[in-house]
């Protein structure tokens, strides 16, 4: 391995640590179910509305399709990490500047993936699948009455999915994929209540360790349709799975000693079956058009909370490409640079107050290639709204900047003695 | 990479899911109240004057007296050939009445048989002091007043007292020469409504005696001269109950305390008259039984004067404080509350009239505070919390309430406590 290929392994690898502990986006709506659930592959197809799940390509690692890792180049390895920056303006009654807009930066993925042989394909990565980062105000009931009394909550953590993916090129046309993932982590939420002297606050930290196995399969097709067109479909299936959930409780007061504690809990919580389908048309290696599908049956698992419950949902996504491609001092044609466009919407897995909340926006992408270095960056910028029809409810608008660095360089290579 | 600014949002009510720790409503914690005797308290040199009489349905037939000295005047000098006309006491009112203020208010000025003098051992006049004076009235006057419209009350004295002084002006005699020569000639002045009449008034120690004159000349002139107050330190009222045929009748030195099931569960105040209500939460320790029990959040004392106790003569105070009471019969700490400012203000009650149907007539206290520390007192003790009036001693301000007996007008103690289980 050259020296530069270890500084960026090196790189990789210590932002990687840093996935499990990076804070998601800072949203209300994270205290709900297991927090944020990813939404995003954070790939290179980011600025293409995510609509990735059919493409392929020999020089990017495509994390929504574990098939299409027998599309890498023979003897190569890529290490992509993937960061996104997050700005959140919240529209609801009674917010203000500048209590109303937040952000951060996080860390939303780091993989690598190599060839083991021609047909067969593979990843390691490690990537938040879900988080949850909320800090708000709020009234809690005190049973048996229509009184409150003043509590807020906060709450942080997240669940983080370490995954190995492989693809394997079943026949000329159809890949097949499998990925197989630890999802792990914890849901910290503390909840702190004032006294009506003003001068003792009570805090019970509530800490739910989740963790178990966590099963994708996927497919691609790829034909030419003529000596211009070529077209590619995909599919991904995620069953349900049952998440392990240990819950423990404490109380604290003001002077942060533990009054109780409780025993731990067992329980689970429920990851619906996901459904991904996507159709993409490519004209000359050029041009992609893609169109994408998601289906989430959460209504399967009946989750319901106090005044929200989790429901089906889906996503509609399509996208365009211009990648514009060159040959190197090799003769080998590369990927110098593309511009992406991208439109999605669709009905997230929350109901609040019996409303649904909508999330859709647009994305825009650009990416280059440093061919003698190995290195790509891969930029999007997704703008969106998570709302609902009602004004009641609090609704997002958020901007996200993507930023996707590539290195790639020979894997393996059988030296030859003449 | 772990930055991150929270937007602190207001989420309403909505995801909180019950956590661990439960907020629990209690209504039946227990309270007694009770009546309990007020022995005296200095009633000199606090700027009022109270005079007058009235017979309260609930308490009895409550006197009032003011007494106080007259000093000289800065200018003492009646132009010669001057004639005398006529002497009187002015008492400027403070807007303060207990009664009936439709019915006429009686007033008698007697003067003093001798110096205002604090009696042997005491620092200070109490409210049971009197000092002698000559029954004889100098003035009397039986007057409607409006206390917030009038601004004084006149009464003119006896023609015999006012020659003498004019005399005594007009001669410079000795008497005048000293403000304590003058003082031991006078000696001073009661007032009272000598047990008649329906209503007490409050007055400010702003008094005059005026000395009316006629000054010669072609057109005649009527002028004047005022004495005012002297030695204001000294200057006290005198308040009289007699309870005979009400329920708190046999209250005293010798029996302090009645309780609400012996005077028809219900408690009197009327800390001018010496009676006070005391409440009690005999078994706050027995919430540390409960299980999950972790502390009380919060906790309203609901107190509910007894319908009927009050009308538009004798109206319920719009304000009433509550203050700690321990076992050495002292007012200790009044109850405080912060705004949302943090600013500690004095709780009043903050009453509500309910206007429809009486029920709901209720001061209300947060004693959250009171309650945390009391809990925390495992030895057996008598405290409590005292119901006084707001404006200070010099009101006839009256509190009846029911206990958790009442039929109606039930005493509620509300606890919000933290349960974690």
């Amino acid at each position: 391995m050259r020296h530069s290929n270890k500084i960026v392994l090196v790189i990789v690898c210590v932002l990687a640590g840093f996935t499990c502990y990076s804070q998601n986006n800072t949203s209300p709506y994270s205290i709900l179910g297991i927090g944020d659930i990813e939404g995003s592959y954070n790939n290179k197809y980011t600025g293409m509305g995510n609509a990735a799940i059919a493409l392929r390509e020999s020089a990017t690692l495509n994390n929504s399709n574990a098939a299409s890792l027998s599309a890498l180049d023979d003897k190569f390895f890529i290490m992509e990490l993937s960061l996104r920056w997050k700005g959140i303006v919240y529209q609801g009654a009674g917010l203000k500047a500048p209590y109303n807009s937040t952000a951060d930066i996080a860390v939303k993925r780091a993989n690598i993936g190599f060839k083991f042989n021609k047909k067969w394909g593979s990843s390691i990565g490690l990537q938040p699948f879900s988080s949850a980062n909320y800090s708000y105000k709020s009234n809690k009931n005190i049973e048996g009455t229509g009184e409150y009394l003043a509590a807020s909550y906060e709450g942080t953590g997240g669940v983080n999915q370490f995954y190995w993916a492989n693809g394997v090129q079943a026949t000329k046309h159809t890949s097949l994929g499998a990925t197989a993932s630890f999802l792990f982590g914890s849901l910290n939420q503390s909840e702190t209540l004032v006294d009506n002297t003003a001068a003792e606050v009570l805090t019970t930290k509530k800490n739910v360790y989740l963790r178990n196995y966590y099963l994708n399969f996927s497919m691609q097709d790829q034909r030419q349709l003529n000596k211009k067109w070529k077209m590619l479909t995909g599919a991904t299936f995620s069953p349900r799975t049952d998440l392990l959930a240990e819950t423990t409780n404490q109380l604290y007061n003001s002077s942060a000693v533990l009054l109780k504690e409780d025993e731990l809990t067992n329980g689970t919580f429920s990851l619906p079956s996901v459904f991904n389908a996507g159709l993409a048309f490519t004209k000359n290696d050029q041009y992609t058009f893609t169109i994408n599908g998601q289906f989430q049956n959460w209504d399967e698992l009946k989750h319901k909370g106090v005044d929200y419950k989790l429901v089906n949902s889906n996503r509609f996504s399509i996208g365009f490409q211009n990648s514009n491609k060159r040959k190197n001092y090799y003769g080998e044609t590369f990927e110098h640079h593309m511009l992406q466009l991208g439109l999605y919407g669709g009905k997230t897995y929350l109901q609040v107050n019996g409303q649904d909340l909508y999330d859709y926006g647009f994305s825009v992408g650009f990416g280059k290639t440093l061919p003698q270095s190995g290195l790509g960056i891969y930029t999007s910028i997704e703008a969106g709204q998570r709302k609902s029809t009602s004004l009641n409810l609090l609704n997002e608008n958020y901007l996200n900047l993507n930023f996707t660095f590539s290195y790639r360089s020979i894997w393996f290579v059988k030296k030859k003695y003449f | 990479m772990v930055s991150c600014d929270k937007a602190y949002v207001d989420f309403g009510s909505n995801f909180v899911d019950n956590s661990a720790t439960k907020l629990v409503y209690l209504d039946s914690s227990s309270v007694e109240i009770s009546t309990i005797y007020v022995d005296s308290f200095a009633t000199t040199a606090n700027g009022t004057l109270l005079c007058g009489a009235t017979d309260d349905p609930q308490f009895g037939k409550i006197s009032a007296s003011s007494y106080f000295s007259i000093g000289l005047p800065s200018s003492k000098t009646i132009p010669n050939g001057s004639v005398y006309d006529s002497l009187e006491l002015i008492l400027p009112l403070n807007g303060y009445s207990y009664g009936d203020t439709l019915s006429p208010f009686h007033i008698q000025v007697h003067r003093l048989n001798q110096l205002l003098s604090f009696p042997s051992g005491q620092t200070a006049f109490y409210n049971h002091n009197s000092v002698a004076y000559d029954p004889v009235a100098l003035g009397s006057r039986d007057i409607i007043v409006r206390p917030n419209a009038s601004d004084t009350v006149a009464v003119k004295l006896s023609d015999l007292l006012g020659t003498d002084l004019y005399n005594k002006i007009i001669t410079n005699a000795s008497q005048l020469g000293t403000a304590e020569l003058f003082d031991d000639y006078l000696k001073g002045f009661a007032v009272t409504g000598n047990g008649t009449g329906s209503v007490i008034l409050g007055f400010t120690d702003s008094v005059k005696l005026r000395l009316h004159f006629t000054k010669p000349g072609v057109f005649t002139e009527n002028d004047f001269i005022d004495f005012e107050l002297y030695r204001n330190a000294k200057q006290f009222y005198n308040v009289s109950i007699d309870r005979t045929g009400s329920a708190l009748n046999g209250i005293g030195l010798t029996n302090k305390t009645f309780t609400s099931a012996s005077t028809g569960h219900k408690a009197y105040g009327q800390y001018i008259t010496g009676s006070m209500i005391k409440v009690r939460f005999p078994y706050l320790r027995s919430l540390l039984q409960l299980p999950g029990f972790v502390k009380i959040m919060k906790a309203e004392l609901v107190i509910s004067p007894v319908a009927n106790s009050f009308d538009d003569v004798f109206p319920l105070p719009a304000t009433a404080t509550m203050a700690g009471y321990s076992q050495n019969n002292a007012i200790g700490d009044y109850l405080f509350s912060y705004n949302s400012s943090g600013t500690a203000e004095l709780q009043t009650g903050n009453l509500y009239v309910d206007k429809v149907y009486g029920k709901s007539t209720a001061y209300t206290y947060d004693v959250t505070s009171y309650l945390l520390s009391q809990i925390e007192i495992s030895e057996t003790n008598s405290n409590g919390l005292l119901l006084l009036p707001d404006s200070g001693d010099n009101t006839f301000d009256r509190f009846v309430i029911g206990d958790q007996q009442h039929p109606s007008n039930k005493i509620q103690l509300k606890i919000y406590y933290a349960s974690f289980q």
